[in-house]
């Protein structure tokens, strides 16, 4: 007795947050940590998916996942490091060199 | 009971990703961020899914929070001046999110009404039930190769689901390719991080000081290289 609806709504929920903070927040980091949250509301509905099936193929999708949210953590903050440095901000306001 | 411990976990980290968004400072976003990674954690090891639920916990609470606190602490990001709920963004950002989550929510539901037909019907060995015993372990009663838990040979072919028998068989079995080309993600993630972040030669070929000694001097390069690298750090 799994309520599979009401946990894809739950990773509904949290990848429709993530993308209101990715559109709406003016902070880099932020941005990025929105991006955290939906790739957590992704694993979630992998997980829960895979509950219902009885698939442990699900498990492995999201072991990949967390390998790519790793590896984007580390090369988005060295990005926002050297943003930093440029500039003295990391407002994604002031990054508009290539609007054209 | 489990369920009303999914329903709080839930709710808890829903809790965590609206303070994520809302929170004015970024460390209070991380915070809640934490919050929220832990909470879907508690839901994962509810979901029997018990090597994501340590993993989550060691990947995203341990290293990545950590990381991006330390760069939050690292560069002094400032608060924001304006209070995130009263920006215009959200007058284009909100629609926007509602109609493409109605799509995705339509897109998705043959999947939602198939999954909830199986979900009855899963076995997941609990504990002190009526499992075999000698079938729930991770030895290889029948010397065929597989582990108990993963043999159809033994009964329960789901006792292993989401423990490290049950996922690493499947990705040291079907899917290999996949986990040794995420490793090869990982080893370009990490060099271009490398890349990114350190010291660039184009850098150290703009100071003059190394420059000159090593033309003026290139016997005594070595040496005068290491006379002058103090200086250079201190740049």
């Amino acid at each position: 007795m799994i309520p599979i609806e009401q946990l894809l709504a739950l990773a509904f929920v949290l990848l429709g947050i993530g993308a209101c903070g990715v559109l709406v927040r003016r902070n880099l980091l932020v941005v990025l940590m929105s991006i955290e949250l939906m790739l957590n509301a992704t694993n979630l509905a992998f997980v829960s998916i895979a509950r219902a099936l009885g698939d442990t193929a699900g498990h492995v999708m999201v072991l990949m996942i967390f390998v790519v949210a790793a590896v984007e953590v580390a090369v988005g903050m060295a990005i926002v490091v050297n943003m930093f440095r440029q500039r003295d901000s990391i407002s994604v306001d002031s990054f508009g060199t290539m609007k054209g | 009971m489990s369920i009303a411990f999914l329903y709080l976990f839930g709710a808890l980290a829903v809790v965590g990703a609206l303070g994520t968004v809302l929170q004015r400072h970024p460390i209070h976003a991380a915070l809640s961020l934490l919050g929220s990674m832990l909470s879907l954690a508690a839901v994962y090891a509810l979901l029997n899914a018990h090597l994501i639920a340590a993993l989550q916990v060691i990947i995203y609470a341990g290293a990545i929070i950590i990381l991006v606190v330390y760069i939050i602490m690292l560069l002094q990001a400032g608060t924001d001046d304006q209070a995130v709920v009263f920006r215009k963004a959200w007058m284009w950002s909100l629609p926007l999110v509602l109609v493409f989550g109605v799509i995705f929510g339509k897109a998705l539901f043959p999947i939602h009404a198939e999954a909830a037909v199986l979900a009855d019907g899963i076995i997941v060995c609990p504990p002190g039930a009526d499992c075999e015993a000698d079938c729930a372990d991770g030895a290889d009663s029948d010397g065929d190769g597989l582990t108990d838990c993963n043999d159809p040979d033994c009964g329960g072919t789901l006792q292993c689901f989401g423990t490290v028998n049950g996922v690493g068989a499947q990705l040291m079995g079907p899917y290999i390719l996949p986990f040794e080309v995420s490793s090869l993600l990982l080893l370009a993630g990490m060099i271009g991080a490398l890349l990114l972040t350190g010291r660039r030669p184009k850098e150290w070929a703009d100071e003059p000081a190394p420059v000159s000694v090593h033309t003026a001097n290139p016997d005594g390069a070595q040496a005068g290289g290491r006379v002058h690298a103090p200086d250079q750090e201190d740049a």
